[in-house]
């Protein structure tokens, strides 16, 4: 009783710091993506309660849940559209951060930001071919056909992700093992030591500030309560209104010319352009290089906004000329 | 040498000489034929043909001498030379092989092409002096002559229209010719119905039973309605006078409209019950197309759609039964079966409609949540205007 | 009383109006996991879209055979001499289903006469392609029916 006792204490004294003058809505997108995180994580334990990652069986499984498990239809769905919501914030966040210049020294927290935008990668992708429709094989499959065509390490990269050469039960296996086994704990530790540079460092604090009433963390964390609670009925309402398809059933027989999902159309489109496979993974991994050293390039804060810019474009452009070609 | 070893030795060569004369004759007979060299047009065709590979050289057909490049020598009336035969002796030099059954039999053909021919309009014309009707190398080609089963021959079912109609001007343009463009070769080709060597037109009375070789239950239906009795009194066409016998087009639901009237006066009670099969069908078919539809969306919704596809199954099999039953013109029976198909369908798609009820249902779920979010929210605001309101 | 005191008591209400409501959510979301975690009573999984069991292999003697539905789909589980084979009976030319004929071991289509062999090939009609073959084996001493690996 003593323990939580003192935990309340300890709480009540962090809700009631005042929090800097600074401190506008944005600042409410790092809670939304841990929040987020967090329903992800629930959503994921309870399809793990009936899905089955055998390639007989995986494809069932989710006719299943969308069928006969009461409200499967909509865990599934929540867990479908919170993870597009889920990078939508993760995105807008590191945007956010990247153009208040938050990043200026807090360089560790900034890359370990990065590496999280990678693991949300690395989820999305394991996770999208666990329902082992056509879309989801074969849009797996495209990349498995790239990351063959590198030399050296291609092979050796497919052994570790796929489990072997060829997109088959033993991959689907793997992909599942690194989507609820691995990544997750990854996840949290890389957010608890986020979380805890956060709060040692304390918030970035730019020169020019507007000055405002002073409130408390307490405050802070009610309104974010309210972007919470919106964004979980937002969740709610594409899980309702628009219930996650399902197309036939993954045939590797049956080859089909799949599109992936928007949040990979940039580096897509990027290996598409190039008529060389390699130099398109070699270029895309340098964007990403790129992105971790943000905080070094973005010293100075003109340069910053224009690299800023600069990449946006380019992503974007990256992004529709994957989506049309 | 002895004279024992000497004539041992004539022997043996001239042996040598006869094996190697007579060995391998199909293969050596090309070699030694002489024709293709002077008549080198020819020889690709004739190269392509079937007969080039079982020895059935130029001299077969055409006499002569094929050993020497000495044209004298090579047409020599003495070596039997024929030159290009006269058409009308086209029919009986092809017979004199392709109708004897000892010569026939290890290449499995059967012999009574010619006798057939002889039954036919060509064959009779040709009796009589007429040059101008198809011999046997107008269909068969005088040199590149294909096995039928070859895509390239003139015979295969897919080229016989274009056969036919370097005399005859029709045309099949109907179902029958696309389906041959799809590659079905088990579509009807010209000589199907008309015969590949008996080659007369059928009359009046050999149009159904032609028909009714493929489409068994049309006819099966049609000789037991009215129509079969009168028609034969009036020596009309029983499958052509509606379907027209060589532009025979997808039958859709307005032939009815089309080719009643043209015995039956419009508002006849005969022409109403054409209308009144045509209602019936098409009602099915709407039905039934709709209900698909309805299923395909639903599947993309991830439902279980099996035991709707089931019954669809089931109502098309009804639907697809009531088409040859048509020509039956027994409204009762058509009925049953259209009604039959028409209500499966109808209660399938009732089915898949309500599943959008369920749909309904959660938004209604979702917008009760949504008020409770709601005054959640207020809640929350009005707890941080209280706090705002201690600290002002 | 005194504005201080209403506003404390306000200020009250409303905490507990908000700890409420919050509670309520929280139980909400608690009864959905609830539900969701209870196993439907209507089927508990199994691949049946899948597999499926037919009969027991005494049930259907050599020469016969049994129509079942799998998947929506109506399938012919036939015991040959050579073993047991499940075609579908859905005829390959127009869609019709196709019916056993125990005499002539055949299956006949009633719409356009199509005639198909117990191994499901084409023997005369219009069909062009024979009849699609689905995966039966026995399991002990019964026969299933199912796609892929069996």
């Amino acid at each position: 009783m003593n323990a939580l006792a003192r935990v309340r204490e300890l709480l009540r004294a962090e809700l009631r710091q005042r929090v800097p003058p600074h401190l506008n809505f944005w600042h409410i997108l790092g809670g939304l993506t841990l929040f987020l995180l967090f329903v992800e994580i629930t959503t994921g334990i309870l399809l793990m309660v009936y899905y089955r990652p055998s390639a007989d069986e995986a494809y069932e499984s989710i006719f299943y849940i969308m069928n006969d498990v009461q409200l499967g239809w909509l865990i599934h769905g929540i867990h479908s559209w919170g993870a597009q919501l889920f990078i939508l914030l993760v995105l807008a966040h590191l945007l956010r951060v990247y153009f208040h210049e938050a990043y200026r020294e807090r360089e560790l927290n900034w890359v370990i930001g990065v590496l999280l935008l990678l693991v949300i990668g690395a989820f999305a992708f394991t996770g999208a071919l666990l329902v082992w429709d056509q879309k989801a094989f074969w849009g797996t499959d495209a990349v498995r056909r790239v990351i063959a065509g590198v030399p050296l390490v291609g092979k050796a990269i497919l052994y570790f992700l796929w489990g072997g050469t060829e997109l088959d039960a033993n991959a689907l296996l793997r992909f599942y093992v690194f989507h609820v086994g691995l990544l997750p704990w990854v996840a949290i530790g890389l957010v608890a030591i986020h979380l805890y540079l956060v709060s040692r460092q304390g918030l970035f604090q730019p020169k020019t500030f507007r000055s405002s009433a002073q409130e408390t963390y307490a405050d802070v964390v009610l309104r974010g309560l309210i972007f919470v609670i919106l964004s979980f009925g937002i969740v709610l309402t594409l899980a309702v209104i628009f219930p996650a398809e399902l197309g036939g059933r993954a045939d590797p027989l049956g080859y089909q010319s799949v599109k992936p999902a928007w949040y990979f159309l940039p580096a897509y489109g990027l290996v598409k352009l190039i008529a060389n496979k390699t130099a398109g993974v070699a270029l895309a991994s340098v964007g990403v290089l790129g992105l971790f050293a943000a905080p070094w390039l973005g010293r100075n804060s003109w340069v910053a906004w224009g690299l800023g810019m600069l990449g946006i474009a380019a992503v974007a452009l990256l992004a529709a000329y994957g989506w049309r070609w | 040498m002895g004279g024992v070893g000497e004539s041992m030795l004539a022997r043996l060569l001239f042996l040598a000489i006869l094996v190697s004369a007579l060995g391998g004759r199909a293969g050596a007979a090309q070699d030694q034929n002489s024709c293709l060299i002077c008549h080198s047009e020819i020889k690709v065709e004739y190269l392509e043909s079937v007969h080039t590979d079982l020895g059935v050289t130029c001299i077969e057909c055409h006499g002569g001498d094929s050993t020497t490049l000495e044209m004298q020598q090579a047409h020599a009336l003495e070596a039997f030379f024929r030159g290009v035969p006269h058409r009308t002796e086209i029919p009986e030099l092809c017979a004199s092989c392709h109708s004897d059954p000892v010569k026939m039999k290890p290449y499995g053909l059967r012999t009574d092409q010619y006798a057939e021919y002889q039954t036919s309009q060509h064959g009779k014309l040709l009796a009589q002096g007429d040059t101008r009707v198809a011999v046997c190398t107008d269909c068969h080609r005088a040199h590149r002559i294909l096995p039928a089963w070859e895509p390239r021959s003139s015979t295969h079912p897919e080229n016989i229209s274009e056969t036919c109609a370097q005399c005859h001007a029709q045309r099949d343009q109907g179902v029958h010719s696309a389906a041959l463009a799809q590659g079905n070769t088990k579509a009807p080709t010209c000589a199907s119905c008309h015969g590949a060597h008996g080659a007369a037109p059928p009359g009046v009375e050999d149009i159904s039973k032609v028909c009714g070789t493929c489409h068994i239950a049309e006819r099966a239906h049609f000789t037991a309605s009215p129509h079969k009795k009168l028609m034969d009194e009036q020596r009309l066409s029983e499958c052509v006078s509606c379907h027209s016998s060589h532009t025979i087009e997808p039958t859709g639901h307005n032939l009815f409209d089309r080719v009643c009237v043209n015995c039956h006066v419009l508002g006849s009670h005969a022409q109403l019950v054409g209308q009144k099969i045509k209602t019936l069908l098409a009602a099915a078919d709407e039905s039934l197309r709709e209900a698909a539809q309805l299923l395909e969306q639903a599947q993309q919704k991830a439902v279980d759609v099996s035991s709707y596809r089931s019954r669809l199954i089931e109502a098309r099999s009804y639907f697809l039964q009531a088409l040859p039953a048509q020509h039956s013109l027994d409204i009762a029976h058509i009925e049953e079966l259209a009604r039959r198909a028409k209500s499966i369908a109808d209660d399938v798609r009732g089915s898949l409609h309500s599943l959008q009820g369920v749909f309904a249902i959660r938004l209604l779920g979702l917008t009760l949540v949504w008020v409770f979010l709601f005054l959640l929210v207020i809640v929350i605001s009005l707890v941080l205007r209280e706090r705002r309101g201690e600290r002002l | 009383m005194s504005e201080q005191e209403t506003r404390y008591e306000r200020r009250t209400f409303l905490n507990k109006l908000l700890g409420g409501a919050l509670t309520v959510s929280v139980m909400g979301v608690i009864g959905a996991v609830m539900a969701y975690l209870f196993p439907p009573e209507r089927r508990v999984f199994n691949p049946a879209r899948r597999r499926m069991r037919v009969a027991r292999i005494d049930e259907i003697p050599i020469g016969k055979g049994k129509q079942v539905l799998f998947s929506g789909e109506p399938v012919w589980v036939l015991h040959l001499r050579g073993g047991w084979i499940a075609l579908s009976a859905i005829c390959t030319h127009q869609g019709c289903l196709v019916n056993w004929d125990e005499k002539r071991l055949t299956f006949a289509c009633p719409c356009h006469a199509g005639l198909f062999d117990a191994n499901g090939n084409v023997l005369a009609g219009p069909p062009r392609r024979p009849l699609k073959r689905l995966r039966a084996s026995v399991i002990g001493d019964e026969v299933y029916i199912g796609e892929g690996e069996g």
